[in-house]
């Protein structure tokens, strides 16, 4: 069994050695009972998976359990992933249908803690501007920005987030959501035209 | 701005569209100021996006995961590839074979299902059933008539046979007749028998045994010294007790008369003997 190594980590490579190689050669070695390969992809991929998740979620302890849950589902169902698609791409979709699935489970959350979560945000965000005025202005625009992203549906977030955030592909869009590169060109489409009728009232208004 | 007009604006404020499209589109809006600045919004609207990329820190380490890991269990099972890819395609045509042979193997109807039964050995006794004529008689099959009970108990070492009897014996045997409820039935309820047989035989009083009636399977079973197997008759158990708890203690019980193949020299007709009296004093016939 796989996770005999993870108990003796005396037989474990070298880490070092192991993050050299591609994500393929590491998933190989991870099906195969190699522990400290699948440490290396979870090194490799855990801001990735973390920063999708925070943008879904908006919520820092609900991303790092998405997070977590994600890597436990990827290395349960390593036998299943094919290799036509990347580590990465493969573990963003397991991700996504994470979110989707919390998502569902937090429509009841009330706007009260919404609101809680988005204020959460604010003491994060640092000026990279020497003029005062504009650091303030663009908190203003990224708090705004934030509110009208958490307040798209997850279906739009999730297109928002892939492309506009994290400038994926296309096709490694497609791949994540299981459709097509026009499909996915589409849906991004209409998530921008939805973000943007959301973000305007709140930019129009200073308070 | 027209839906057509503003999803162009986004394509191109997002950088969908190679730059000379681009610079075309702004030059041939030169003088449009409200789609020049709707054009810098939603390119503002672009690189604020990428201001998200910031992250508060994660707080948590490979040790968690490998803890939920270790707590999740093993890992599942690889999915065989080709196994999957010819079950999609043998499944509808193992569906669809199963059908076939379902309908070849319909049962046909058939004119002369009667004479696929079959026929009854010689050896085979009948209880007729005690059913109540409409002449007033006991059973419409069976008579038991005392003038004849001499010349019946001459003949009971004659051998059978007579050509009637052979086309008696070889006549198919009727399902009602056979059916275990019918004959359960005629067992439980002695008053009906009770009712028509004093009329023509002297009442003796009934043994203390069950009738030689297998209530179990229907089927009747001679036992007994009387029937000649050298047995002593025994109780079968049955489930007449509890029915007997509810319709109270029977009043006598019920006659039960077996018919013998052979065949009476004096009469011509088929021997027969009551069970509960030991009597061949019995005749078959109206």
């Amino acid at each position: 069994m796989a996770l005999d190594g993870v108990l003796n980590t005396s037989t474990w490579p070298s880490q070092k050695a192991a993050s050299d190689e591609s994500d393929e050669f590491l998933v190989r070695r991870a099906r195969d009972g190699d522990f400290a390969a699948f440490e290396t992809l979870y090194h490799r991929y855990q801001v990735l998976a973390y920063r999708f998740a925070y943008q879904m979620t908006g919520r820092r302890d609900d991303a790092e359990d998405v997070t977590q849950e994600a890597f436990v589902r990827a290395y349960q169902h390593l036998p299943k992933y094919r290799d036509e698609a990347k580590f990465s791409t493969w573990l963003l979709r397991i991700v996504s249908n994470l979110c989707a699935d919390r998502a569902r489970m937090n429509q009841r959350r009330t706007a009260l803690e919404q609101q809680e979560a988005t204020d959460g945000l604010d003491w994060m965000t640092i000026g990279s501007n020497e003029d005062p005025n504009e650091n303030l202005e663009q908190d203003r625009r990224k708090i705004a920005l934030r509110k009208a992203l958490a307040a798209l549906p997850p279906h739009h977030r999730n297109v928002i987030v892939l492309r506009d955030i994290e400038e994926k592909e296309y096709t490694d869009i497609a791949e994540i959501l299981g459709c097509s590169v026009g499909g996915a060109k589409l849906r991004v489409l209409r998530a921008r035209r939805a973000l943007k009728e959301r973000i305007a009232p709140l930019l129009e208004d200073p308070s | 701005m027209a839906k057509r007009n503003e999803e162009e604006l986004i394509q191109l404020a997002f950088g969908e569209v190679p730059d000379h499209e681009i610079e075309a589109w702004l030059a041939g809006h030169r003088g449009n100021q409200a789609a020049l600045r709707e054009f810098e919004m939603t390119r503002q609207l672009k690189s604020d996006l990428q201001m998200l990329r910031e992250v508060p820190e994660p707080q948590i380490n490979f040790e968690g995961v490998k803890d939920r890991i270790l707590s999740a269990g093993p890992m599942a099972a690889p999915v065989a590839k080709s196994r999957t890819r010819w079950g999609w395609i043998l499944a509808p045509l193992g569906a669809a074979a199963l059908a076939v042979v379902m309908l070849n193997l319909r049962p046909k109807a058939e004119p002369n299902l009667a004479f696929n039964v079959p026929s009854p050995s010689p050896n085979q006794i009948f209880v007729p059933t005690p059913a109540p004529s409409a002449n007033g008689g006991d059973a419409a099959s069976v008579a038991m008539r005392p003038d004849f009970a001499g010349a019946a108990s001459e003949g009971l070492v004659g051998g059978a046979s007579s050509t009637g009897l052979r086309a008696f014996l070889n006549e198919p045997v009727k399902p009602r007749q056979s059916t275990p409820e019918r004959t359960v039935r005629r067992v439980r309820r002695p008053a009906l028998v009770e009712a028509s047989v004093p009329k023509i035989l002297p009442e003796k009083p009934a043994p203390a045994v069950t009738p030689n009636v297998d209530i179990a399977d229907g089927a009747p079973r001679p036992s007994g010294a009387s029937n000649g197997f050298g047995m002593p008759p025994k109780p079968i158990a049955s489930p007449a007790p509890m029915v007997a708890s509810k319709m109270g203690p029977p009043k006598a019980e019920p006659k039960i008369v077996i018919i013998d193949s052979d065949t009476d020299l004096l009469t011509g007709a088929n021997r027969a003997t009551e069970v509960t009296t030991n009597s061949v004093d019995v005749v078959v016939g109206g």
